[in-house]
């Protein structure tokens, strides 16, 4: 078995005390950093990567890996504790993560995210080792016209994300997919929409717009309801998980897992469209439908192990092509080249022992996290304790110095404030951000993917429904126009039915 | 509700003048904004039919002391530093909450969160915060 | 009354002592505190890689550390901007690029610093080869044939970059206009994209650093038709000049140079470029650079007096062609 032996060679790498230590460091630093209200997965790492420039590159790699998972971990903490996504995959965490804590059971939700977290990793590491070179063909195959439609899909389940009205959903995804093309035009490098002021000309970062209308809006609405907020403090019940719960999550964390490393495989909105393709696909087939939303376990089980399966898989294109297929991977890719190392389709034959001690790396910083963060999940849960008069100004100041940490531009943190102004004010006019945030970040994806399609094609707009030239771009419109009646029909008729007895 | 129709209309305003009309450059926003407008003025329509709950109020302490104080922040953490920035920022936003301000308490937390992010980032993270004022460097 | 004026008369004074010490002690021992390199980019990137390696030696010579502040944005005029509008002490200084002081003239009509009139320069620390790079399966075997394909199809041909006035764009912007030909762009988000449909052969070729394209060339993955530098690069042997394939005006490099604020004192910036100048000689900081595919400047490249030259030249060569080219 080539597998096997070239895995317990990773192991023999990775697995030497100083290494486990350092894996054991990164994450636990990474935890710790990555669950400041507030400072999201790409600060966490960009703050920490100093520290593993002084190491050799195996040893910095490690390390790496383990601030990488820690930092991503944290990030779902903070979506569940306090309803403040780090990342856009976090953003479907804080959905149901957040209502579970708020029932008291945000030990329940932090445990079964760590739980399913490892069992995906574990599943997308073997994925990544076993079937790395075949996968990469997978994601080679789609083009600048499957990926827009595959957005296209993605926004049509993003209506599901609404646990309310479907017209403002539908009216918030506009509302995200807007805001999305603010800034300089990819192709021509015209100004849009940016009233001159050049901080707009990169467009509007993600962790800027989610701690405006999810962190900021949600301290604004807690100080208005004293009760709301008493409950999140008081009554918390049994940290761990009940054997019902695991009962309950672990087809969520299976069918999370599949989903999630195979979108992971595709470069760039892999992991947002596993994590809330996961919620979705939950929601879809649940008996239960009406508690997502409203804390249902299987809401955060599903998306998270999706999640962490597509941030495994999402290291394949890397390590087989060279290519980082997001920004965290990207900042990874940086510290790799200090070190001398550029990752690339040679680095498996010419560099084995980097490469299988990786894979290794990787799932020992999986074991780390489940290591680390089960016995703090009782810590973090007390947190919940402090007053909330004391918490809210700290959630302020992190959200503040993590929005300003990013560029460095005082600028981030007023746009910031002005979107929690516009949270505030949707949330009470009872529109959901969920759906704008995901359509912020699909509508980037989507808009850039268009333009290739159009200009690759010379404007045929057909080509989407080439089944000849494009066969997934084809199947997958179809499918998105078909789900799109099933989501639209019965709200249209419910709402004739309403009109009619009035 | 009438808000967002409003707020769709003013973005649509303001697009022509910055995203000119050629092959697909201001094409998709525009697009978007015109969806947008329907889908605002649709669920302002439906929302008039409807009549549903009462609107709740809109608080004006809130948002004002916790705008305020990150704006605050923005304004002044390159010229006066974090230690300078941090302390006010903590005393102005916990204005919000309280009905009866305390002082000691919140001027005893706002220094020692200070003091925690000083050491964290700035020191322990080598993250280019500015720590004091720049008249003092 | 009285007394709140002349505690603020006093405090006035107080803050104007604090400030004329501070500004009398940075001319006699510059440096006496931290100096901030603004890298205006995004951690991770090939400019933000080069600071590191060169601030970390530079460090050792000042005597005090480099930080490093990542202010990207706007094609990394935001952070030249604010190192233009800084107080000139030599404390805040800026990781200038090829695209930051040669071509964003030609690029954003409303850039508040001018590349030649607001910096002192201080020195170049490493330039990184543009490599013409095409899908592995297109059918030419070197420049000369990749020039008479292009200009035969140019009408059906797609051409990758990085987005709108990055340094894949603008370096295959002056390749068009060399080959006469204008043909389709496609933009992508970064390079990491554009590489990918590289890869997988869905667009034909693209123009962009060696250090984002080797190890692919390397793997097979994609071809390389030239590198657009006089010397060939250690990291790609075999890969000929543009001089050799036979088109050697096109001679390119993603420069990144150390600015400092107009204004900044002679003997500050003399310290600077000393520092700078031992970084990029000392044969540990030049491997590293040239791991990376860099080509790192000697002594006399790394003079303000060059690197004055280059952004000149660069100036010259570039904010013609894009104001012509680019429509903006």
């Amino acid at each position: 078995m080539d597998l096997l032996s070239n895995l317990a060679y990773g192991f023999s790498i990775a697995a030497t005390p100083t290494n486990l230590l350092l894996c054991l460091i990164g994450a636990l630093v990474g935890t710790l950093i990555g669950v400041l209200p507030g400072i999201g997965p790409i600060a966490t790492i960009a703050m920490l990567l100093p520290i593993t420039y002084k190491l050799d590159p195996t040893g910095a790699l490690i390390m790496l890996a383990g601030i990488y998972y820690g930092a991503q971990y944290g990030g779902s903490t903070t979506a569940i504790l306090v309803n403040l996504p780090g990342e856009s995959s976090s953003v479907v965490t804080a959905l149901d993560g957040h209502q579970m804590a708020k029932k008291g059971r945000a030990g329940t939700a932090l445990a079964i995210a760590a739980i399913g977290s490892f069992i995906a990793g574990t599943f997308g590491t073997i994925l990544v080792a076993a079937l790395g070179k075949p996968l990469t063909q997978v994601a080679q195959a789609f083009g600048p016209a499957d990926y827009c439609a595959l957005m296209v899909l993605g926004l049509v389940c993003a209506v599901v994300l609404a646990s309310g009205s479907v017209l403002k959903a539908i009216t918030m995804i506009f509302l995200g997919l807007l805001l999305s093309t603010i800034g300089t035009d990819l192709e021509t490098g015209e100004q849009r929409m940016t009233f001159g002021l050049l901080p707009l000309a990169d467009g509007i970062e993600f962790v800027t717009l989610a701690m405006g209308v999810f962190g900021f809006a949600e301290i604004l609405r807690n100080l208005e309801q004293k009760q709301s907020r008493d409950v999140v403090e008081q009554k918390i019940t049994n940290l761990m998980p009940t054997k019902a719960d695991l009962k309950e999550a672990a087809p969520a964390v299976a069918r999370g897992t599949l989903l999630g490393s195979v979108l992971g495989i595709l470069p760039g909105g892999g992991a947002v469209l596993a994590a809330f393709g996961a919620y979705t696909l939950e929601k879809k087939i649940s008996k239960k439908p009406q508690e997502f939303g409203k804390g249902a376990i299987c809401g955060v089980a599903g998306p998270e192990s999706a999640n962490n399966a597509a941030a495994q898989t999402s290291f394949i294109p890397l390590l087989t092509l060279g290519i980082p297929p997001n920004a965290v991977m990207a900042i990874m890719v940086g510290a790799m080249t200090i070190h001398g190392i550029v990752p690339g389709p040679q680095i498996m034959t010419k560099q084995p022992d980097l490469f299988w001690g990786m894979i290794a790396s990787m799932w020992i910083g999986n074991l780390m996290l489940v290591i680390i963060n089960l016995p703090m999940v009782g810590l973090w849960v007390r947190l919940l304790r402090v007053p909330y008069r004391m918490l809210f100004p700290a959630i302020l100041i992190f959200c503040a110095i993590g929005v300003y940490s990013i560029n460095n531009q005082p600028f981030d943190v007023v746009l910031t404030a002005f979107f929690g102004l516009v949270g505030y004010l949707l949330l009470k006019l009872g529109f959901e951000p969920a759906p704008m945030l995901v359509a912020f970040v699909l509508g980037k994806i989507m808009e850039e993917k268009l333009r290739q399609a159009m200009l690759l094609s010379r404007g045929d707009p057909m080509t989407f429904f080439d089944f000849g030239k494009h066969p997934i771009s084809a199947t997958l419109m179809i499918v998105s126009i078909i789900l799109l009646i099933v989501a639209l029909l019965p709200s249209i008729r419910r709402k004739r039915d309403e009109v009619f007895v009035e | 509700m009438v808000l967002i129709g409003v707020f769709a209309l003013y973005l649509v305003k303001d697009l022509p003048a910055a995203g000119r009309v050629g092959f697909a450059s201001g094409t998709a926003p525009r697009i978007f904004a015109y969806c947008l407008i329907g889908l605002g003025l649709a669920v302002t329509i439906i929302g008039w039919l409807n009549s549903g709950p009462r609107l709740e109020a809109l608080s004006i302490r809130g948002p004002v002391a916790i705008l305020g104080s990150v704006l605050f922040f923005a304004f002044s953490i390159r010229t006066f530093g974090l230690a300078m920035t941090g302390i006010p920022m903590v005393l102005i936003s916990t204005a919000a909450a309280q009905e009866r301000y305390r002082w000691k308490e919140a001027l005893i937390f706002a220094i020692g969160i200070t003091a925690f992010c000083a050491v964290l980032f700035p020191i322990a993270l080598g993250q280019p915060i500015p720590l004091w004022p720049t008249f003092l460097r | 009354m009285t007394m709140t004026k002349r505690q603020g008369l006093t405090a006035a004074a107080a803050i104007g002592a604090i400030l004329a010490l501070g500004a009398g002690s940075a001319q006699a021992q510059f440096p006496n505190k931290p100096v901030t390199m603004v890298v205006p980019f995004a951690a991770g990137g090939p400019t933000d890689v080069v600071a590191r390696i060169v601030g970390e030696h530079m460090s050792k010579t000042l005597g005090q550390p480099v930080i490093i502040e990542n202010v990207a944005g706007a094609g990394g005029t935001t952070g030249i901007t604010r190192v233009a509008k800084s107080t000139p002490d030599g404390y805040t200084i800026a990781m200038g690029h090829m695209g930051t002081h040669g071509a964003a003239p030609g690029l954003y009509p409303n850039i508040a610093y001018n590349p030649q009139t607001d910096f002192a320069p201080i020195g170049l620390a490493a330039g990184t080869p543009i490599v013409i790079v095409t899908r592995k399966d297109l059918p030419v075997k070197n420049l000369q044939e990749f020039i008479a394909w292009a200009q035969k199809n140019e009408k059906t041909i797609n051409n990758a970059n990085a987005g709108s006035g990055s340094v894949s764009h603008i370096t295959c912007v002056l390749l068009h206009e060399m080959m006469k030909i204008d043909p389709n762009q496609i933009p992508y988000r970064g390079t990491g994209p554009a590489l990918t449909d590289l890869v997988s052969g869905k667009v034909d070729y693209m123009c962009d650093q060696i250090v984002s394209v080797s190890s692919q060339v390397k793997g097979d993955a994609i071809k390389a038709l030239a590198i657009a530098t006089p010397a060939r690069s250690p990291s790609l042997p075999d890969v000929p000049t543009t001089k050799e394939a036979g088109l050697p005006a096109f001679e390119v490099s993603a420069w990144n140079a150390v600015f400092a604020p107009k204004g900044t004192p002679a003997d500050v910036v003399a310290k600077l470029s000393d520092a700078l100048t031992k970084a990029v000689t000392d044969p540990a900081t030049k491997k590293k650079l040239e791991d990376l595919g860099g080509v790192v400047p000697d002594a006399k490249g790394a003079s303000p007096e060059a690197l004055a030259a280059l952004v000149k030249s660069e100036n010259d060569r570039w904010i013609p062609l894009l104001k012509a080219k680019v429509k903006q």
